[in-house]
């Protein structure tokens, strides 16, 4: 594909492009107003392809961000989090962190009703975030989300303030993601116990739930009583839409077919080669969400030869031609990543996009410097041995091909091996590995944790994902200090110390930035991505 | 004859013992843990795997996760899915149904094409009528599921719009259940040619001709009865087969169902599910295989169960 091509399907320039079509395209400039509003169906369906079945819709529980793209229609959160960075009033009208950093209290909109009458309220708040601690619930994502949580005290009705053991600079971020940290409503949780409300949920969203056929769709119906949208929706009242479907459709070509058949409205996670084809198509049109969070990334393994060597997996690093492998694999779809957390994950460093470029002269002097002669075939050797690097793929096996490919050039032998999960699980724990490849999509940098502590390393029953198994009390101190760090200013400036480090190290190389391609008929506007850029919010959203 | 269909069924309970013991063992012992596998590859913390390890039971020895099992399962107690913590029986009944649909359309589909094409093919053999349809049934067996089942929703879904691709109701279950039937309809379709042939040849088809019989009876009645006892074995397996589900084809048509289900269960560990789905299937062969033997008796009276 040429530059050109390239440059109309970077998915920065997508996401622009969409936003730029919903503010100016919309008849009011993106005021939508009750003319504007008029003007668009109010008993639409609007029906959505997903690629993956779900098994929860409980928030307190889930850990799927397919599960979310249902659970964020019906459930809100304390703050919104908008793409742009920026944290917007939501149930709680105001926010306050003490002067400790270890608590935030939280003034709530007084007006806010479940979907089943019962009224939104500290206690409701605080129940949530109680349950979720509670370890018979089964919490998967949002007991992490909590952090180092404390406790809540209800202050009065209205006002509720949550206590942390150490300050949490993650706690905004997490507090305002809606499809873990959404409050639930207490009355329907003790009524049809836990089970129960995971089938059959009620939260404060623009959205209802009515019906869950596991494997076929979820159902939801517009909450007419919705009158509490936060302020980046630039709408207010209950949804344009009267229901939502959305549509499980594992097989990506049977999705894909449906959308051009007109059975489904939206289509997620269109395959690469399909996007060119839809986005010139009539009728349809694309948006493509650059993933915020861990990009799908490379993770070396300092324990194990041949990458126990720095400058092994230094030449890893510098013999892969970004750009041009991920062109070859996503066609243009998908942007290469340069850094442990993608650009649109706050705190990102651009300095890392100066890091480990594409330079096979530097990786075959590396790998002169550390005593591997070219030999036979043109794979390097060294007493005897030939440079093997052992790469155990679950992910993306295309890519790493793609990969195999690249480092071969400059003389290293990349063996991939294909792996079931349970596989790479006993593998990871073993360690029996050189590379391993991860992607998170994640909202707040604290992710880097994961990845990078020391105590993260992985062991025999253990599984982690510190896959480089490289513990080191200067990067502990950094990610530790990152984590407290209530100011953004000094923390950003942590979190660049931190991204430096790991890739000087030699402990991950980022491939790239995962794309949620989404294909949908042109007659559906105003479709927003949600925060992370992997859901889209369908309450703004129309049908003409 | 209803005394050995008793002992037949009465066979089927060491049969589910086993099969259910096996599955128990090899599903544990096998590398991987049912939680890491459920959050497949999601950064949760320990804390989540512990609290998740002590709500399923795992952290108990193997011999207690096992009588465990068994007891409850006596009971027809399956406990429930580790995935959604709804009891594996309910989880089952929801996709039952429509499994039961597209086994059931499938094997219209299946038998109703094999006859056709193989009782053509064989009494027409070596014509254009033969090649015809001996290229589709090779074309049946040969072609992967996914790869008929995507052709057909790109010709019919798509081009002529004729079927929905992803709907419900009867007119979705077609393309589905012509997908599912075609492996039997290629394999039923040469299987009943070839008996055909072998039974045209024999001495009682000359008598009939000679008696003076009218070709439609001779084939009806002579030859095709005769020829039906291979055709009833290979319907009885592929009843099996049926029952036990069609991953492919539900995946491709984004359809309920429990072969789908248990391949995910498997992938994921769900042991709970896997066990009950294992029994059940386990169950479908044995009442295909009884039912096999019961046809038999009723084609041809020399058989004669004791």
């Amino acid at each position: 594909m040429t530059n050109g091509g390239r440059a109309r399907f970077s998915r920065r320039g997508f996401i622009k492009g969409t936003m730029a079509a919903a503010l100016a395209g919309g008849p009011m400039g993106g005021m939508l107003t009750a003319a504007a509003a008029q003007a668009s169906r109010t008993d639409a369906t609007l029906t959505w392809g997903e690629d993956q079945d779900y098994a929860t819709l409980d928030p307190r529980v889930t850990q799927s961000r397919h599960e979310a793209q249902a659970i964020m229609q019906m459930f809100e959160s304390l703050l919104f989090l908008d793409t742009d960075g920026r944290f917007y009033p939501w149930l709680a009208q105001r926010w306050q962190y003490s002067k400790d950093g270890k608590s935030i209290t939280f003034a709530l909109r007084r007006d806010v009703k479940f979907h089943d009458g019962t009224a939104f309220n500290a206690e409701a708040v605080k129940f949530t975030f109680d349950t979720i601690m509670d370890p018979k619930l089964g919490s998967q994502g949002a007991i992490d989300f909590l952090g180092p949580y404390k406790s809540t005290d209800v202050i009065d009705p209205y006002t509720v303030r949550v206590n942390w053991t150490e300050p949490f600079a993650a706690a905004l971020t997490n507090l305002s993601n809606p499809w873990l940290l959404s409050i639930v409503s207490p009355t329907a949780v003790r009524k049809l116990g836990n089970n129960g409300f995971a089938r059959s949920p009620v939260g404060t969203g623009p959205f209802k739930f009515m019906e869950w056929v596991p494997r076929v769709h979820v159902v939801m119906e517009r909450n007419d009583a919705y009158n509490w949208a936060p302020s980046p929706f630039k709408r207010q009242g209950p949804s344009a839409l009267k229901r939502i479907v959305i549509r499980i459709i594992p097989d990506d070509s049977t999705r894909v077919a449906a959308l051009d058949r007109g059975e489904i409205d939206i289509c997620d996670q269109v395959p690469p080669i399909e996007v060119k084809r839809i986005q010139g198509g009539q009728g349809f049109d694309m948006m493509i969400g650059e993933v915020s969070g861990i990009p799908l990334a490379h993770l070396i393994n300092t324990q194990l030869e041949p990458t126990d060597d720095l400058r092994v997996r230094q030449a890893y690093m510098y013999a892969i031609n970004r750009p041009q492998v991920v062109q070859q694999v996503f066609f243009g779809v998908a942007k290469p990543a340069y850094g442990p957390i993608t650009p649109t994950t706050p705190g990102y460093w651009p300095g890392v996009e100066k890091l480990f470029t594409y330079d096979p002269a530097k990786a075959r002097q590396l790998l002169d410097e550390a005593g591997w002669k070219v030999g036979p075939g043109g794979i390097r050797t060294k007493n005897g041995r030939p440079l093997e690097i052992h790469f155990i793929t679950l992910l993306e096996p295309d890519l790493e091909v793609a990969v195999q490919a690249a480092v071969k050039d400059v003389g290293i032998k990349l063996n991939v091996e294909r792996v079931t999960k349970a596989h790479q699980d006993e593998m990871v724990m073993h360690g029996q590995y050189n590379v391993g490849e991860i992607r998170w999509v994640a909202v707040d940098p604290s992710v880097l944790d994961i990845p990078f502590f020391s105590r993260n390393v992985p062991a025999p029953g253990k599984f982690k994902f510190n896959w480089s198994r490289f513990g080191s009390p200067e990067l502990d101190r950094m990610l530790r200090l990152a984590d407290g760090q209530i100011d953004v200013k000094q923390r950003d400036k942590t979190l660049a110390e931190i991204q430096q480090f790991v890739l000087q190290r030699g402990l991950m190389f980022p491939v790239h930035v995962s794309p949620q391609p989404i294909g949908f008929r042109r007659a559906v506007r105003n479709l927003k991505f949600a925060q992370g850029y992997w859901q889209v919010l369908f309450y703004g959203a129309s049908v003409d | 004859m209803s005394q050995y269909v008793l002992r037949k069924l009465m066979w089927a309970v060491p049969v589910l013992v086993v099969a259910t013991t096996c599955a128990f063992l090899v599903l544990h012992l096998i590398p991987g843990d049912p939680v890491n596998l459920m959050l497949s590859g999601r950064p949760a913390s320990e804390r989540v795997r512990e609290n998740l390890r002590a709500k399923l039971g795992l952290n108990r020895p193997l011999p207690a996760q096992y009588v465990y099992f068994a007891l409850h399962a006596l009971h027809g107690d399956f406990g429930e899915s580790f995935a959604t913590g709804q009891p594996v029986s309910q989880v089952i009944a929801q996709q039952l149904p429509a499994s039961l649909q597209l086994a059931g359309a499938g094997f219209i589909v299946g038998v109703g094409g094999g006859l056709t094409l193989g009782i053509a093919a064989g009494l027409y053999p070596n014509t254009a009528v033969d090649a015809a349809a001996m290229f589709l049934a090779l074309v049946g067996i040969s072609m992967p599921g996914y790869w008929i089942a995507m052709l057909l929703i790109y010709l019919f879904g798509l081009r002529l719009g004729w079927v929905p691709i992803v709907g419900s109701g009867v007119p979705a279950l077609i393309l589905p259940a012509v997908v599912f039937g075609s492996y039997a309809i290629g394999n039923l379709a040469r299987l009943v040619r070839s008996s055909i042939l072998d039974v045209r040849g024999e001495d009682y088809i000359r008598t009939a001709r000679a008696k003076g019989l009218v070709e439609r009876v001779v084939v009806l009645r002579h030859a095709l009865r005769n020829a039906l006892f291979p055709v009833v074995t290979m319907t009885g397996l592929l009843l099996g087969l049926f029952i036990g589900g069609g991953v492919i084809t539900e995946t491709v048509f984004a359809r309920q169902g429990i072969g789908a289900l248990l391949v995910t269960s498997i992938l994921t560990k769900d042991y709970p599910v896997v066990q009950a789905l294992l029994l059940l299937t386990t169950a479908a062969y044995v009442f295909a295989n009884v039912l096999v033997d019961v046809v038999y008796g009723v084609i041809d009276p020399r058989i004669r169960y004791g």
